[in-house]
């Protein structure tokens, strides 16, 4: 009896938490005079009319292979750059390595809206403003200290007389890192790469301010933008938040075991 | 160090050296738009200082991040006591449950206006139950709430999951050894529990602090700011004041108090939490 009121308790606690998805699940399929009248309700008869129109519209197309472009490009940046850099940390003792690891350690905590006018001018220093580039550096930049933390975090299980062995025999530095320390760091891989795709593709301030309206930009800025045109279409509305939806959940139920594991090993140095 | 450099530059580049110059911004008078710049000291702050929408700003963001630290951290908790089973409907559960996490912030925004609109569904609820549904949205003191409430969601999701990892790392026989030796339910909590969940409760009060400090897209989702400004974060003042009306010395000078003010809550909190993390 205790057990399965316990059950249903646990139950009705997630199903709770699902209930924004459900809302995008349910009023994508359903009309426009349906999700007015009783949002709540599961759609009957389901109506593909709010997902083709979003479809034709082609701006949700075009947002998702940018958005995807922009995450994947910069997952395998971050994932390169921290891997090197927390190698470099975990090897070395100097002052200057020990500088690195703090200072980075402050990019943790730092609110995107504080940084973002003067990271504009720098790369319209440097010519990459209102581009891909740009804005894939920039938040490679800013999500590296939280990869470098997983990836030394991780590290640490790594003994360091593994790579001092490897060099006594002669390989440098960058061959132990290619061929002993990054297969080795894979499931720390795994989690660098869920846990930051998740963020870059959610990222809509950055994208927002750092590409610009002239260029073709991010589905979740598309999903901004059409919510403030006139002609309202709410079926398309929830269809367009489904598609901003989908791959983040796909990504995330595909890895989400490393998604945990990612986040605790921050949480325990 | 050398394999250290590429992330090393990056770094420096696109988030050391914006914020020397948001220090420098702020201390001037700053128009992008006839590429002029000119030192005005401390003035940009005293403007602040006596601007009531700024100061209305801080205490929204202040209050949130208040509530964003207590509320998942005990919600957090006591869900994960709930979920912390073996079988597989308790796997499937956490699972599912972790999924606000991973929802745009934009969508939660979104799907919450839904939500709380006053014919919405949870007015209906609350009808249904004889309750008069308040104005969420439209309501000044409400709207904030509502905003709260949005980041909550997401933070609570994301504080059960982080817990429950917690929980299954505890050895069962220290709570087994403690029941021998005649510990109640609550001692059990208050000395095996508590004292080894305290890396859970460091990482979901830095990510809380830190996700309600830099606040912005669940906002303009939901309220936009609204009623008035009512509900606006210091995140949305920032772009409001950098952006829509071209002060950057302004909006650098919000920016500079924010980055002072997130250093200085999250640095404390950790020397607190960490301080209450015992090895096992």
């Amino acid at each position: 009896m205790m057990r399965q009121f316990r059950a249903l308790l646990a139950i009705v606690v997630s199903a709770l938490f699902l209930f924004p998805l459900y809302l995008v699940i349910a009023n994508a399929f359903k009309s426009d005079p349906e999700i007015l009248r009783s949002p709540a309700k599961p759609p009957v008869g389901p109506t593909l009319d709010g997902m083709s129109g979003v479809l034709s519209a082609g701006d949700v197309t075009g947002g998702l292979v940018n958005s995807l472009l922009i995450t994947g490009s910069t997952i395998a940046l971050i994932m390169v750059v921290s891997s090197m850099l927390a190698f470099a940390l975990h090897m070395s003792t100097s002052w200057i390595s020990n500088a690195v690891g703090t200072v980075i350690l402050f990019g943790l905590i730092l609110p995107t809206p504080v940084i973002l006018i003067p990271v504009f001018r720098v790369l319209k220093y440097v010519g990459l403003q209102n581009s891909f580039p740009g804005l894939i550096l920039f938040l490679c930049a800013y999500y590296a200290p939280f990869a470098v933390l997983v990836y030394r975090g991780f590290m640490r299980s790594i003994p360091r007389e593994l790579a001092e062995a490897a060099s006594i025999d002669g390989a440098s530095l960058a061959s132990i890192y290619w061929s002993v320390i990054l297969p080795l760091l894979r499931p720390a891989t795994a989690s660098v790469l869920v846990i930051c795709g998740v963020w870059v593709w959610n990222e809509f301030l950055p994208p927002l301010v750092l590409l610009g309206p002239l260029q073709g930009n991010t589905v979740t800025v598309g999903l901004f933008r059409s919510v403030g045109q006139f002609d309202v279409n709410y079926g398309q509305l929830f269809s367009y938040m489904l598609f901003v939806s989908i791959p983040v959940l796909a990504f995330y139920l595909l890895l989400q075991r490393y998604f945990v594991r990612g986040l605790t090993a921050g949480a325990t140095k | 160090m050398a394999m250290g450099a590429p992330a090393t530059a990056l770094f420096a580049a696109l988030v050391v050296a914006p914020i020397g110059v948001t220090v420098h911004y702020s201390l001037n008078d700053v128009n992008f738009l006839r590429d002029e710049i000119s030192w005005v000291g401390f003035s940009n702050y005293a403007k602040l200082w006596e601007s009531g929408d700024f100061r209305h700003a801080l205490y929204v963001t202040l209050l949130i991040a208040a509530a964003s630290v207590v509320v998942p951290n005990a919600l957090g908790l006591l869900f994960a006591v709930l979920l912390d089973a073996g079988s597989r409907l308790y796997t499937t559960l956490r699972i599912i449950l972790f999924a606000p996490f991973v929802l745009s912030p934009l969508v939660v925004g979104l799907t919450f206006r839904w939500t709380l609109a006053n014919d919405g569904s949870l007015n209906n609820a609350l009808e249904a139950l004889g309750i008069p549904g308040p104005e969420w949205i439209s309501s000044p003191n409400l709207a904030v709430v509502s905003v709260g409430l949005a980041l909550a969601w997401q933070l609570i999701a994301f504080a059960t999951v982080i817990y429950v990892a917690a929980l299954r790392a505890i050895p069962t026989d220290l709570y087994e050894a403690a029941s021998i030796d005649g510990a109640s339910g609550y001692m059990r909590f208050r000395l095996i529990t508590w004292p080894l969940v305290a890396p859970a409760v460091t990482i979901t009060t830095l990510i809380s602090l830190i996700s309600a400090l830099k606040l912005y897209d669940h906002v303009v989702a939901l309220t936009g700011g609204g009623p008035g400004r009512s509900s606006e974060t210091v995140g949305l003042a920032i772009i409001r004041a950098g952006f829509t009306q071209n002060r950057a010395g302004l909006a650098s000078a919000m920016a500079v108090l924010l980055l002072v003010i997130t250093a200085a809550t999250t640095v404390v909190s950790l020397r607190v939490l960490r301080r209450r993390e015992v090895e096992l």
